[in-house]
């Protein structure tokens, strides 16, 4: 009775080029044989930098002196003068606005949907496939639909170009996207954790704060991440129902196209300072990024 | 401490009836072991003494309080986990500290209670870890601890030792049953083991499809099985079954349909030819020259302490378990004989106990 | 199941079970109530103004509802109107082709286990996240003529090209390049996480079976990845329907009406020729169009998702 155990190597999947190599091992086809392996990356890299230019290049004018904004030498000092310029304006305030804005959205759409999530992951019924459909369809609606009665309504109510009037606004699609993101992270919360809670003395609500939230705490932090990033990208709405006080960074800068003339290096700061948090952000929380656009749509 | 009685317990989901009528009692410091296939309810059944299950009809009372709409907090009862349900976040000595806190106790008690309860169960080196750089073994015991420290009225444990491996699980029997006797509190241990409750529990309750079946101490339901089903699910290796019908003229004796003629002690109060099972188990067989049962050995297993013989009786598979060593191979015939005194007699349709 | 309350429990819930279902519905009214008072009544308004002509130089005088249905009749007769939704319905649908295709290739090509590739698919993230603003800035300064790179490099080599965004027959094409430019990295990431749940048994018996590269992306691969396809496409027709930022800065809708989608036409109307009641009435067909799309894609992610991710 002997028994051996045969181990089929499957190549890996990932590795398409790789396992061709050792049928590569004659002289002369060594370049070919680098091709295959690094072509993909190669080609990749390639693919990165040609569609990455555009980004780049605004980047880069930013750091331009003003006259020489569009020379043809690629060498340039780099300068710092354009942010200065920029920042001698009103765009420090606008950017600020931006700032608060969103945290305050932010703050608000995890507030009141969060509790709500909750409810809705452990509290099953039947309306549930209608609300993520009314879900879906808020994130979807587009702006136009909802700027006109806000911005009659806000006018009667004088709630026109405040920071608290734009934050109430992004709570149109920010709660849907808190509800959304956060069942998913509750429902990987075991409900035996809560039971024991209630067990040893909690009510509903506080087995939830002392146990389930702590451990859902990278789901908050994410989607938090995520309704900042849709708030601080938001254009449209910023642009009808703000004038001067609670303009943002994104419609700031559009007022260089149109009120003070085309200095591009201004713009091209503008340009860059605005996208700066989003940017930094995104890189944190990727791994969360297609359930937050996809919203409403697909169960994760 | 205290009694748990439960009186007329129905459970439906929706229109499905999961429990029916069901009543036990269990008395203050008893050990009852609630043991039955899966799907039997018995996990449903210890879920609504938590308060974790709402009761469709019937009562729940601890001691002297009904406690149907108690909220689990107010029960003062306290439940192991299946998965133990350790809190991930915190240390072994805030799991265990938890419920104290929730009470509002002083640190200080808190600290001593949960230093003492870590020292009984011998994880006073760990209560700074966090349990996910516990041991199975280790994690079983903070779920333990947890419940010991709050001092219930009772302790619920729901399938606690399935998730260990065969020798842990040896080990924490005995060192739950210790427990129990030095600590006396009233308990309700749900298992599908029934070697666990055989060993563990004071009183055995055998739930299947939602009704109790037979409940008693470990030893009668062993000795006399109220029904073939309770037979047949308590003792391992399981009792054999023989289905035939009595015989009352001559011998009294149960024939079965491939001519195996089963001794039987004393006339049954069966009649002639109506049709039974014949339960033997397998510790009941004896080697006899000249017997008229010849059984063709397939499988034989020496465990050391016994020998198992898996034989061909008839149409039948028997196991036959033999202390002293016998001489079997594969192939050769034996000859057994049941011992008539410790047969069990069922009736074929309804299970229950003839003799 | 555990820790649940069916709603259709026969006997009125007591003590812990009623202190449960309160907790839930207090965690979950705030956000009912809220959302209600900012999409369903904003909705009931909009609805209620394009029954009127209501226009913001006479407020009063307009807020009328003798002709509920004139804006509608208008519509229907507006060659603008109908050209922005020609309009629209070009730039949908070639910008959504090409963001699915350029996605669905870079997605075949960063699927395999490497730092290097790992890197790079965080970086193709940009476009995507960028605020839609700094988007239309990038591509503002690329379609220039005077200061765009691509236009000098092709004046260097001899092929001098006028400004795309000043033609009529090629500003759509633009700005359709440019939303793709933004949006490829969505239907990227849906792929790549719809790639990595392919399981590996198909693909290694196809592949012992001797099928080539080709043949196992079309039998195997593509059948897999068709309904994250599907889904992308359809929440990105729904996404484009919203594009405003490139149209505002890149063309302002022109030259003419060339670049006027629907979307726009209303922000003009309500906001240049402050007829609200007209552009309340442009709101409502999208939003209905809008509904349509939403009720197909959960539908279609029901039906579907049942046989693919078990």
């Amino acid at each position: 009775m002997n028994a051996t155990t045969d181990t089929l190597r499957l190549p890996q999947r990932g590795s398409a080029g790789e396992h061709d190599v050792p049928a590569l091992r004659r002289p002369g086809a060594r370049p070919l044989g680098w091709l295959r392996r690094h072509g993909r990356a190669a080609l990749a890299v390639v693919l990165l930098l040609v569609l990455m230019f555009p980004f780049l290049w605004l980047v880069q004018i930013a750091f331009r002196p003003a006259e020489g904004a569009f020379d043809d030498s690629l060498l340039f000092t780099p300068t710092l003068e354009a942010f200065r310029a920029l920042l001698q304006g009103n765009f420090a305030r606008s950017f600020a606005n931006s700032l608060v804005v969103s945290s305050l959205s932010t703050v608000l759409s995890l507030a009141i949907g969060v509790p709500a999530a909750y409810a809705l992951t452990r509290w099953r019924f039947r309306a549930r496939g209608r609300v993520a459909l009314w879900i879906l369809i808020t994130r979807m609606a587009p702006p136009i639909a909802f700027t006109i009665p806000f911005f009659l309504a806000y006018r009667w109510i004088g709630l026109l170009d405040t920071v608290w009037g734009l934050a109430l606004v992004y709570l149109t699609f920010n709660l849907a996207v808190v509800i959304w993101l956060m069942q998913g992270f509750f429902e990987a919360v075991p409900a035996a954790l809560e039971e024991a809670a209630w067990i040893d003395g909690c009510g509903v609500w506080s087995a939830f704060w002392r146990v389930t939230l702590p451990l859902a705490a990278p789901g908050v932090a994410a989607t938090a991440v995520l309704c900042f990033i849709f708030s601080w990208n938001d254009f449209f709405y910023a642009l009808i129902l703000t004038r001067t006080h609670a303009v943002t960074a994104p419609v700031a800068i559009v007022n260089f196209l149109q009120y003070e003339g085309w200095e591009w290096t201004k713009i091209a700061a503008g340009g860059t300072l605005v996208m700066l948090p989003v940017v930094a952000f995104t890189l944190l929380v990727r791994k969360y990024l297609v359930r937050g656009l996809t919203a409403g749509g697909v169960k994760d | 401490m205290a009694s748990i009685s439960l009186r007329h317990l129905r459970k439906a989901y929706g229109s499905t009836e999961v429990i029916h009528n069901l009543s036990i009692d269990i008395r203050d410091g008893e050990f009852v072991a609630l043991v039955g296939p899966s799907g039997c309810g018995k996990s449903t059944l210890l879920r609504m003494v938590a308060g974790l299950e709402p009761i469709t009809a019937g009562e729940i009372r601890l001691g002297d309080r009904l406690i149907n709409d108690v909220a689990p907090r107010d029960r003062n009862i306290a439940m192991v986990f299946q998965n133990y349900a350790l809190y991930p976040h915190m240390t072994v000595a805030q799991n265990l500290g938890f419920s104290l806190k929730l009470q509002g106790l002083a640190k200080a008690e808190i600290e001593r209670r949960v230093q003492a309860v870590a020292e009984t169960l011998g994880l006073s080196a760990v209560l700074d870890r966090t349990p996910r750089r516990l041991s199975g073994g280790q994690r079983q015991r903070v779920a333990m601890g947890r419940a010991i420290v709050r001092q219930p009225e009772a302790f619920l444990f729901d399938e606690p030792l399935s998730n260990l491996d065969a020798k842990l699980r040896v080990q924490m029997r005995t060192e739950i049953k210790a427990l129990h006797q030095r600590l006396g509190t009233t308990t309700l241990y749900v298992t599908h083991d029934q070697v666990e409750a055989m060993t563990m529990a004071d009183r055995i309750v055998v739930l299947k499809d939602g009704v109790v079946e037979q409940s008693g101490v470990p030893l009668e339901l062993y000795d006399r099985p109220h029904n073939a089903f309770v037979a047949g699910f308590i003792g391992s290796p399981a009792m054999n079954f023989f289905r035939g019908r009595v015989q009352r003229h001559g011998a009294p004796a149960v024939l079965t349909d491939d001519g195996l003629r089963l001794p039987l002690h004393r006339l049954p109060e069966a009649a002639d030819g109506h049709e039974v099972l014949y339960g033997v188990r397998p510790e009941h067989f004896e080697l006899q020259e000249g017997g008229t049962l010849e059984a063709r050995v397939v499988v034989v297993e020496p465990t050391g302490a016994e020998t198992l013989i898996a034989a061909g009786l008839g149409r039948h598979q028997v196991v036959a378990a033999f202390r002293e060593r016998v001489d079997a191979h594969p192939g050769t015939a034996l000859k057994l004989a049941p011992r008539a005194e410790h047969v069990h007699l069922f009736d074929a349709a309804s299970g229950q106990r003839l003799n | 199941m555990a820790g649940s309350v069916s709603i259709r429990h026969a006997a009125s819930p007591r003590g812990w079970e009623a202190e449960r279902r309160r907790a839930f519905l207090f965690g979950l009214a705030p956000s009912l109530l809220i959302l209600g008072a900012i999409t369903l009544v904003p909705a009931a308004a909009l609805l209620l103004i394009s029954l009127t002509p209501l226009n913001l130089l006479d407020p009063a005088g307009t807020f009328r509802f003798d002709d509920p249905l004139v804006n509608y009749r208008q519509l229907l007769d507006d060659p603008r109107f109908i050209g922005s939704l020609w309009v629209q319905v070009r730039l949908s649908l070639s910008s959504v082709t090409l963001q699915l295709a350029l996605g669905l290739a870079i997605a075949l090509l960063l699927n395999a286990n490497s730092r290097v590739l790992a890197a790079i698919r965080s970086v193709f993230l940009i476009p995507m996240v960028l605020p839609p603003i700094v988007v239309a800035l990038i591509w503002k300064i690329l379609y220039t003529s005077d200061v765009s790179p691509l236009h000098r490099a092709l004046e260097q080599i001899g092929l001098p090209l006028r400004s795309l965004i000043a033609n009529p027959d090629t500003a759509l094409w633009a700005i359709s390049i440019a939303e793709t430019w933004q949006w490829f990295p969505f239907t990227m990431l849906m792929v790549l996480a719809a790639l990595q749940m392919i399981p590996d048994e198909p693909l290694e018996a196809a592949r012992i079976d001797g099928a080539n590269r080709w043949q196992l992306f079309r039998y195997i691969v593509l059948p897999y990845i068709r309904p994250v396809l599907v889904v992308c496409a359809l929440f990105r027709l729904i996404d484009s329907f919203k594009a405003f930022p490139l149209i505002y800065v890149l063309t302002n809708g022109g030259p003419g009406t060339v670049t006027e989608v629907t979307n726009f036409y209303g922000f003009i109307q309500a906001f240049n020729f402050s007829y609200w009641g007209y552009a309340s009435a442009i709101a409502v067909v999208m939003l209905l169009a809008v509904l349509a799309i939403s009720w197909s894609i959960s539908r279609f992610k029901g039906s579907d998702g049942n046989e693919r991710h078990d």
